[in-house]
């Protein structure tokens, strides 16, 4: 029964990524993929002589890493205040609301943003009402990065807080139970029962959240960002497009996927050893 | 029986794909069959002209109107406007514009793709550029049909439109000793038929808000300091919040016409006196704009944020009436300003030419009027029916009085009900449009309207036009400004800029121009707000030129 899923599996997954060997050609496409010539590492040369591509790696690297480390503990702190909440309806309207903003579009959101963030937006005005200078927060390198990492929690934190909503929920109640009997309070509860209960979807989360290592979110920083915080806000991802969609050069864009993906396996691979080696944990 | 279980599976799902195959082709093959059938009786009652039909069997007497006796197909790209409705019963693939064509020349034509007109179309065809499969008849960005020439995917158009051409086609394509068709000509060879627009498309106007230039007491500006000056009016008198809309898109209009007023042409190929072609966007006159510009920014001439807006953000400002100056085309009265004059009937703009810094007036950059080239996939059987299809569609445009049954039919089906206010034209593969129309209109408008004599207007559309520009309803106010201000304006340039460098791109420019262009932007925008350093300038070239733009040089001056 598994062969036509099998076929299936091969046809449409595996055997499209043998087009990676556009990285080391040049593609023409008359001749199509398997037909035009080796160049060898000429793309990766290439990018590599290109000074914004060193940039733009650092870039992404500094970019993720803030949203990852930052984003990891703030659903899981949510989670737990909005467990101890009793009143239902209160905790079913909170959920809802800072569940929302993740299914809005990075294209609407930016819009907003933008509006709130400029020198004569929003949040400036109610700034100047308490006699705090204008900060140009999207046109000041200082700020920028802190405003694509601020934007990026809010509008994602939901998510997460969801999914650790469904980890607590699944706590078998006889832990509670016996560790009341124990003489624990809510405090000890949390840190002996709950935590290491959820410690395995944190671990998931956290090896899922180190896939996006290069992926620091190009359609928020395609929206938001402008030339002038291109020096701490240029990710590969932006600077590829900008290369690419004036002229389209297949095996660069292709060789730069390839790097990607290899970076992107290398983290995820480490993660999980590590923890592995810490918390026993293993998907695999 | 494990294994035979595993089998049968296996083969029911084979079955079923199989079926949802023959299915799928069931559907597209039955579906043009019978129209086809249709067609070809309507075909049949309609022409009885025997002429032509000998001119196909005959190929000494070769008629440029001929019509194909029987009919062919050509697959064909279709761009489709999302502004575009159709009537019902029509498509973007059966419509009554392909209806014309196929029961007027007889050529059928099939869709192979319909995308939206602009990139989502030029993706598509890039697309099936890269996976070899494209249409027998479609256009094309210059540097996609570098890539079919390339490819050898695509015919050789010349001996076609040498024999089959006729006298207002050849016109047409080799306007001005052929400069349309410059970018797909290779030796004696054109590999594509222009998509031509108006002449004057994208050359720059300067509006003006003219109720506050009365408030203001501000008189027609005679250089470019001048336009600055009424600007810092309209902030003085607390009218604008900034001089002069300008948005954050890399070359857009004000951006570039601005660097044109002071003797600059970023992104432009420009012969130097040594007869060596540079890009404009190194050379030192850069320099000089970009500290002119740069003065504007700390000045506030030019918006402080105006590197957080993009053109749709700036348009809103404009009709917030945030500003009072914009560079636009001759268009632009009809959009966007049409929706501030219909929201407020008071505002008011005026069009000038774009002064120069200095006095005088500047001399803009502009393009050769072609949005994109036809092409002929190599190896299609009628070739030459590309040439004989554009014979019938300009045939109106150039000749009033033709008669023929395509331009007949054209025209009944202007004043028909059913097509009223949509142009049927844009329903066809390769949309082309006379290069002086407008202007040609427009200078009869303004004659006819000064002497408030309709009747020396020729064209209905001149005629319409004539009526709604002297409505005087604050709906009409942009039909009014377009043509008698705004084609009047952009036409009336002394001398226009023109790329000096008019073949194909070149493999570096190919590959390469999205390098170039990533640090000129970046480069020139942090130029202009003053968070770099004059001397960056020399670092900036040098840059530019090592990421590509030196080859690009050496390869376009081979």
């Amino acid at each position: 029964m598994l062969l036509p899923g099998f076929i299936a599996l091969v046809v449409f997954c595996y055997y499209p990524m043998l087009g990676i060997v556009l990285a080391f050609k040049d593609y023409i496409p008359s001749k199509g993929i398997w037909g035009s010539p080796w160049i060898g590492f000429e793309h990766f040369k290439f990018m590599f002589s290109y000074s914004q591509t060193y940039r733009a790696i650092i870039n992404t690297i500094i970019i993720s890493l803030l949203k990852i480390v930052i984003s990891l503990p703030i659903p899981i702190i949510f989670a737990l205040l909005l467990n101890e909440v009793s009143r239902k309806h209160f905790k079913r309207s909170v959920q809802t609301a800072i569940y929302l903003p993740y299914f809005v579009s990075w294209v609407i959101l930016g819009g907003i943003f933008v509006d709130l963030l400029l020198k004569g937006g929003m949040i400036n005005h109610v700034l100047s009402i308490l006699n705090i200078p204008p900060i140009d927060f999207l046109n000041d390198n200082k700020y920028f990065r802190g405003v694509l990492v601020g934007t990026e929690i809010w509008k994602n934190f939901g998510y997460g807080t969801v999914v650790y909503m469904a980890a607590l929920a699944g706590v078998d109640l006889s832990l509670y139970e016996a560790a009341y009997v124990d003489g624990a309070g809510r405090w000890k509860q949390m840190l002996n029962v709950t935590l290491p209960s959820i410690m395995p979807i944190i671990a998931m989360m956290t090896i899922l959240s180190l896939g996006n290592i290069l992926n620091a979110g190009f359609d928020q920083i395609y929206i938001l960002a402008n030339p002038t915080v291109y020096e701490t806000a240029d990710i590969i991802d932006t600077l590829v497009y900008r290369l690419t969609v004036q002229s389209p050069n297949f095996g660069l864009a292709t060789a730069v996927g390839l790097l990607k993906s290899l970076v992107t396996c290398t983290f995820m691979m480490s993660g999980y050893y590590i923890l592995y080696k810490t918390s026993d944990y293993r998907i695999f | 029986m494990k294994v035979n279980k595993k089998v049968f599976a296996l083969c029911l799902a084979m079955m079923m794909l199989l079926l949802t195959i023959t299915a799928c082709k069931k559907e597209t093959l039955e579906e043009p069959t019978t129209s086809t059938e249709k067609e070809a009786d309507t075909t049949k009652e309609t022409t009885g002209n025997s002429q032509t039909e000998e001119a196909v069997v005959q190929e000494e007497v070769i008629d440029p109107f001929m019509k194909y006796n029987p009919e062919i197909t050509m697959t064909v790209g279709q761009f489709v406007g999302d502004d575009k409705m159709f009537p019902e019963g029509e498509t973007p693939s059966e419509n009554k514009a392909y209806s014309m064509v196929q029961n007027n020349i007889g050529i059928k034509f099939e869709t192979m793709f319909t995308a939206p007109y602009g990139d989502p179309f030029n993706e598509k065809i890039r697309l099936q550029i890269n996976i070899n499969e494209i249409p027998d008849f479609c256009t094309a960005q210059v540097a996609d049909i570098e890539v079919l020439i390339k490819g050898e995917m695509i015919e050789d158009l010349a001996p076609y439109i040498e024999k089959y051409g006729s006298q207002a086609l050849k016109d047409m394509i080799f306007y001005n000793d052929g400069v349309l068709v410059d970018p797909v000509t290779r030796g004696d060879a054109i590999y594509g038929l222009p998509a031509t627009s108006d002449i004057n498309n994208g050359v720059a106007v300067l509006y003006i808000r003219k109720d506050w230039m009365e408030k203001v007491g501000a008189t027609e500006p005679k250089s470019f300091e001048d336009v600055v000056t009424i600007g810092k009016q309209f902030m003085e008198a607390g009218l604008a919040k900034y001089g002069i809309a300008f948005s954050n898109e890399a070359n857009a209009l004000p951006y570039t016409a601005m660097m044109n007023a002071y003797g600059a042409y970023p992104g432009a190929w420009i012969k130097g006196n040594d007869g060596k072609i540079t890009n404009g966007s190194i050379a030192p006159e850069m320099k000089t704009a970009l500290n002119g510009l740069r003065t504007l920014y700390t000045e506030g001439f030019i918006e402080s944020e105006y590197v957080s807006k993009d053109s749709n953000k700036v348009i809103e400002g404009i009709l917030a009436n945030e500003v009072g100056i914009m560079i636009g085309e001759f268009w632009s009265p009809l959009w966007p300003l049409q929706s501030g004059v219909t929201a407020d009937p008071t505002i008011d703009w005026n069009a000038y030419k774009i002064p120069a810094v200095g006095g005088g007036e500047a001399i803009p950059y502009a393009k050769i009027p072609v949005s994109g080239y036809a092409f002929v996939r190599k190896g299609y059987e009628h070739p030459e029916a590309a040439i004989i299809y554009l014979n019938h569609i300009i045939d109106d445009m150039y000749n009033p009085d033709t008669t023929r049954p395509f331009a007949t039919e054209l025209r009944a089906s202007r004043s028909d009900e059913k097509y009223s206010g949509i142009n049927i034209f844009s329903w066809l593969p390769l949309q082309v449009d006379r290069p002086d129309k407008n202007i040609n209109w427009a200078s009869n408008l303004v004659v006819a309207v000064d002497k408030k004599n309709p009747d020396m207007l020729l064209t209905p559309d001149e005629k319409d036009l004539y009526t709604k520009i002297t409505s005087g309803l604050t709906e009409n106010w942009g039909w009014a400004k377009t043509y008698l201000a705004g084609v009047p304006t952009a036409g009336s340039y002394e001398k226009l800029r023109y790329n000096d460098y008019t073949g194909a791109p070149t493999k570096s420019m190919l590959s390469q121009s999205g390098f170039t262009s990533s640090t000129e932007v970046e480069f020139v925008t942090k130029y202009i707000i003053g968070s770099i350093d004059e001397q960056e300038f020399d670092k900036y070239v040098e840059e530019w030129l090592s990421v590509g733009g030196q080859q690009m040089i050496e390869e376009i001056n081979k």
